[in-house]
């Protein structure tokens, strides 16, 4: 099931159904982790799509490198997340429905896959420098011929993501809009 | 991960699509920005490029040294244009994704847009818009889009209260019809029960009148059975005090006749007491004669030894006698007091003889009188077995007297209750008759009122079936 078919299933649900569903309710490390996803995207994506436009110059190659930068910083808070939430699911701390928690490890899975593509695209193309002498370690092979594809798809899944960012909103509001009991069930 | 009075109404919704459009299309702009200056950029540095080649190829070999410089120069000049044109060409393809992709996630944020708020807003109006025309049975999905926050919520919830408050009004008013409808048939039915009541209490009153009569007839009649019997309760008030003035008296015998049978139970009794006595006073003169009998019998005894003894003595005088005549002279005088002794023996032969034959007549008198005396003994105990039937047929006779006694008197108290009972009957029929009168009365009035009624009933009667037509 794709996870536009999953948030489908899920908004064309009756209310009764999303509260039965979704019960429990946000945990202050949630909302943190949440927030702080949020402006890691935005600032990535801007970053991303800015450098990509600038393409040569200072300001691109100063941009290039906060964006390899908060894209390591979002593949570790990514890990870090995910750990979390396989915690809660163990303990029981956390229940959702089926389609949800498609679409969030959908999520989670692109927020893995996107940093690896563009650490795997720059280590192939050579730029792995960050600010000063510090570079990323080598996750492919230098010189290898596949820069260009990794990056390529490295911004399609990009921009993937953010579709799924949007479903996500999308199934957000839904269960803000049902009744109170089920608000701040899903994240 | 908003706050909890966040509800996703129309206007935070409309903020949250704007803010994510107005992301995408600020890139798409700085994009579009950034890349106008670049063209610009480069269009200037392409236009001193091509300025400069121009000029150099203006010059023709003017200000060169040489033909080698002059290639050279020339040479560079196209690769500051062809680097300027790569770098167009790589700028323009880094301008054509970003474009395409954020006009691709533009478009796919609009049509969700588009499909969210066409399910969350205009398809929930649609059916609500059906719902109010009455083309739909949606009191569940009313329900269901009541559950909402936003202002769809708002606006279910609103229909549906209005259709509660639609229903309950339709509901008040089929139950005040229905209780109309009710109260009608109530109405008829208590005017068919009116009539049919009126025409019985016609009919009672007319029955009522002709009780009346009788009842009255009946009371006349029984005042004067009441009267004929106070005159003979009285009769049998003084029969009874009578009869219980003779039975006190037969009690009064009955207790003296008890009393004398006691007085000749007791003296029975008594004599029976003295028979014991006599017969044991008999018991001791039997054995006082047996006793006499048995010292005649050792005195016979006596006798017989003493005759012995004389026989003895006798012997022994005669053995003296013929010693003392053997002796001679000698024994003369032995002779003599033998003889003597022998006279003795004689004498108490003689004296014992007599003694036997007193005895005898002593033996035969005390078996006499040991005979009589057994007859007397068996005299006196027939006359204490009589005098104890005699005692015990008086007690029976005493017990017989004091039940007669007793019942005699319970008679006597039912006599008194009787005639009580006789006296309160004389004044229960003073009462029935003072009752019998009352009733007399009151009938003669029952009869007017009976009247009355029926003409009251008639009245009503007519009321009521000009009112019914």
């Amino acid at each position: 099931m794709t996870p536009a078919a999953s948030a489908h299933e899920a908004m064309d649900a009756p209310p009764s159904a999303v509260r039965r569903l979704t019960v429990g309710a946000y945990r202050t490390p949630a909302k943190v982790f949440h927030w702080i996803a949020v402006g890691l995207v935005v600032f990535m994506v801007s970053s991303g799509v800015i450098a990509k436009q600038l393409g040569e110059g200072a300001a691109a190659d100063f941009l290039f490198s906060l964006h390899k930068l908060s894209g390591v910083v979002t593949l570790a808070f990514i890990l870090i997340w995910i750990g979390y939430r396989l915690i809660c699911s163990l303990l029981g701390l956390r229940r959702r429905s089926i389609s949800r928690a498609a679409l969030h490890w959908t999520l989670y899975g692109a927020f893995v896959l996107v940093p690896l593509l563009g650490w795997a695209g720059i280590s192939d193309f050579g730029a792995r420098e960050l600010f000063g002498s510090f570079s990323l370690p080598p996750i492919w092979p230098q010189g290898a011929g596949y820069d260009a594809l990794l990056l390529q798809w490295h911004a399609y899944f990009a921009f993937g993501l953010l579709a799924l960012v949007a479903l996500h909103i999308g199934v957000a509001l839904q269960d803000y809009m049902a009744d109170e009991n089920s608000v701040g069930s899903e994240d | 991960m908003f706050h909890k009075s966040f509800t996703a109404r129309v206007g935070e919704r409309l903020a949250i699509w704007g803010a994510m459009l107005g992301f995408v299309l600020l890139l798409y702009a700085m994009t579009e920005i950034i890349r106008s200056r670049q063209m610009a950029e480069l269009a200037a540095e392409r236009q001193r490029a091509t300025a400069a080649a121009m000029a150099h190829v203006a010059a023709n070999g003017a200000g060169f040294a040489n033909d080698a410089e002059r290639i050279a120069t020339g040479k560079r000049l196209i690769a500051d244009i062809e680097t300027i044109n790569r770098r167009q060409a790589s700028l323009s393809s880094n301008y054509r994704q970003n474009r395409l992709l954020l006009l691709l996630l533009s478009a796919f944020v609009i049509v969700q847009i588009f499909i969210l708020e066409y399910r969350w807003l205009i398809k929930p109006i649609v059916r609500m818009a059906e719902v109010l025309r009455g083309g739909a049975q949606s009191s569940r999905t009313l329900q269901a889009y009541a559950l909402r926050r936003d202002e769809i919520g708002i606006f279910a919830q609103a229909l549906t209260s209005h259709y509660a408050l639609m229903r309950k009004q339709q509901s008040a008013a089929e139950a005040e019809q229905a209780a109309l409808s009710e109260r009608l048939r109530q109405q008829e039915e208590l005017r068919r029960e009116s009539l049919a009541f009126q025409a019985r209490i016609g009919e009672i009153v007319r029955r009522l009148e002709g009780h009346s009569s009788r009842m009255s007839e009946a009371s006349q009649h029984l005042f004067s059975i009441a009267s004929d019997a106070e005159s003979r309760a009285g009769v049998s008030v003084q029969s009874t005090e009578r009869v219980s003035g003779h039975v006190d008296a037969v009690v009064s015998s009955i207790r003296d006749i008890a009393a004398a049978l006691t007085a000749v139970a007791e003296d029975a009794e008594r004599t029976a007491s003295v028979a014991t006595a006599a017969r044991s006073s008999v018991q001791a003169a039997e054995d006082d004669a047996k006793a006499m009998s048995e010292g005649a019998r050792t005195i016979e005894q006596v006798v017989a030894l003493i005759e012995d003894v004389a026989e003895q003595t006798n012997l022994l005088a005669l053995n003296a006698t013929i010693e003392a005549a053997r002796a001679g002279e000698a024994g003369r005088g032995f002779s003599v007091v033998a003889h003597e002794v022998k006279q003795l023996a004689t004498r108490t032969s003689q004296a014992t003889e007599d003694v036997r034959g007193r005895l005898q007549g002593i033996i035969a008198a005390s078996g006499r009188i040991v005979d009589r005396v057994a007859a007397l003994a068996q005299a006196i105990e027939h006359v204490a077995d009589v005098v104890s039937a005699i005692a015990r047929s008086m007690r029976m006779q005493d017990a017989n007297s004091q039940a007669i006694t007793s019942n005699t008197t319970k008679t006597a108290m039912s006599v008194h209750e009787v005639a009580a009972t006789v006296k309160d009957v004389a004044g229960m029929i003073g009462r029935a008759k003072q009752a019998a009168d009352t009733v007399t009365k009151v009938s003669t009035d029952l009869h007017q009122q009976a009247a009355d009624l029926r003409a009251a009933v008639e009245r009503f009667m007519e009321t009521t079936e000009r009112i019914a037509v």
